[in-house]
């Protein structure tokens, strides 16, 4: 056996030598004690603090009486909470002014309506210009060669006539007064991109000069800049 | 007769049926008492205290449990309550010793000596465990009942007792150690 193994058997064994002393004391304490005398005095104790009468089973309410057992405690606690719960609910929603109906507190009023439509026109606004801005850029900042190589390649030409087709979405949404401003620098960013859109197949590097001047002198792209901010924040 | 049926006479007011009752089962009673508080004084109220408890609430005992079970466990109880007591009352305050400061077998001791050392020894590591695991020492190696027994007294699954026990036995044999050491 291991030294580890003798220690841990010697410990064991020390445990429950000392179990098997506590035994030995029980015993010897157990003899001294007089049992029957015990009992009797256990008894006495008992029946004189409380003398218990022989209870004959009644017939009558017997049936009744088999619920007042304590296994239908539980039972009844929940019965009891479940009816607790139930007046609880059933006092706030039939109490006075609780149960309006449906249509009076769901219905959604004229003006939320209104500010849904507007917040969703600002959105198309805003993306419509973040994307003739990007388009813009492109060309501006290209060389007159280059720019008028990209409208005739078909990439910058394919996105001026999407950003043509969604102008024509968001023209219902850009009626209304608030969108007034919107409306103007997107009208005039349309009518640039109806142009780009004609003329892209032969568009020259003269031409495209003229546009990007265009551009800049109506500092489009700047309006565009404040016009987006200004959605942005609501004001327009 | 059974059990049973001293119960249900007990119930129904019989004197005799009682001290039948509390003789059967007095001695498994002070086993357990006695192993908490090694005093017989002690013990013994709690052997009375556990009958006069037992009276109290048999009309809530139901036909087809286990009565012993149902005893040991309101003298569990009570034992746990009253030895948390006494801690806190401070009266087993050499309990609280620690099993270093306890003093050195002597070698030389005879047989006899020895024996009463370890049992001493036992004694304050018990008072060092924790409850449920003092228990279980207790009826498994003092009052010698089994796994079932205890779990059934206990309210815990036979699983969860031989988990205890072996808890017990390790704390036993690590607060133990340093007495072990000299013998």
């Amino acid at each position: 056996m291991c030294p580890q193994c003798r220690r841990d058997e010697e410990e064991l064994r020390t445990v429950l030598k000392g179990a098997e002393g506590l035994q030995e004391d029980i015993r010897t304490a157990m003899d001294k004690v007089d049992w029957d005398g015990l009992a009797e005095r256990i008894a006495a104790a008992a029946f004189a603090e409380r003398p218990r009468t022989a209870v004959a089973p009644s017939r009558r309410g017997g049936f009744w009486a088999s619920f007042a057992r304590p296994k239908w405690r539980p039972v009844f606690a929940g019965v009891l909470a479940g009816v607790l719960v139930g007046a609880g609910a059933m006092y706030v929603l039939l109490k006075p002014g609780a149960f309006r109906g449906p249509t009076a507190s769901l219905r959604p009023s004229g003006e939320l309506v209104d500010m849904v439509k507007l917040s969703l026109a600002r959105r198309e606004a805003i993306d419509y210009l973040d994307k003739s801005q990007a388009l813009l850029l492109d060309f501006v900042q290209a060389t007159p060669e280059a720019a008028a190589r990209s409208l005739r390649g078909g990439d910058s030409s394919l996105r001026a006539q999407n950003l043509l087709a969604k102008k024509r979405y968001i023209n219902r949404e850009l009626e209304s007064v608030e969108m007034a401003k919107a409306r103007e620098i997107c009208n005039l960013v349309e009518a640039l991109f109806l142009e780009l859109a004609q003329v892209s197949e032969r568009l020259t590097p003269e031409e495209a000069a003229g546009i990007q001047r265009f551009v800049e002198d109506r500092n489009l792209l700047l309006r565009i800049r404040l016009v987006r901010k200004e959605l942005e924040e609501s004001e327009v | 007769m059974d059990t049973g049926d001293l119960v249900r006479l007990t119930k129904a007011g019989d004197r005799q049926a009682f001290v039948e009752l509390t003789r059967r089962y007095q001695k498994k009673v002070f086993v357990l008492t006695y192993s908490f508080f090694r005093n017989t004084e002690d013990a013994l109220d709690l052997v009375q205290e556990t009958f006069l408890r037992l009276y109290e609430r048999l009309d809530s005992f139901e036909e087809g449990r286990n009565f012993e079970a149902w005893l040991l466990q309101v003298a569990k109880n009570l034992c746990i309550d009253q030895y948390r007591r006494f801690r806190s009352r401070g009266r087993s305050q050499a309990a609280d010793a620690r099993v270093e400061d306890l003093p050195i077998p002597d070698e030389r001791a005879g047989q006899g000596e020895r024996s009463t050392e370890v049992r001493q020894a036992l004694a304050r590591c018990l008072d060092q465990l924790a409850d449920r695991q003092r228990t279980i020492f207790l009826m498994r190696h003092v009052s010698e009942m089994g796994n079932d027994e205890i779990a059934r007294v206990l309210n815990i699954s036979t699983g969860t007792v031989k988990s205890l026990h072996f808890k017990a036995i390790r704390n036993l044999r690590a607060l133990m150690a340093p007495y072990g050491e000299c013998s």
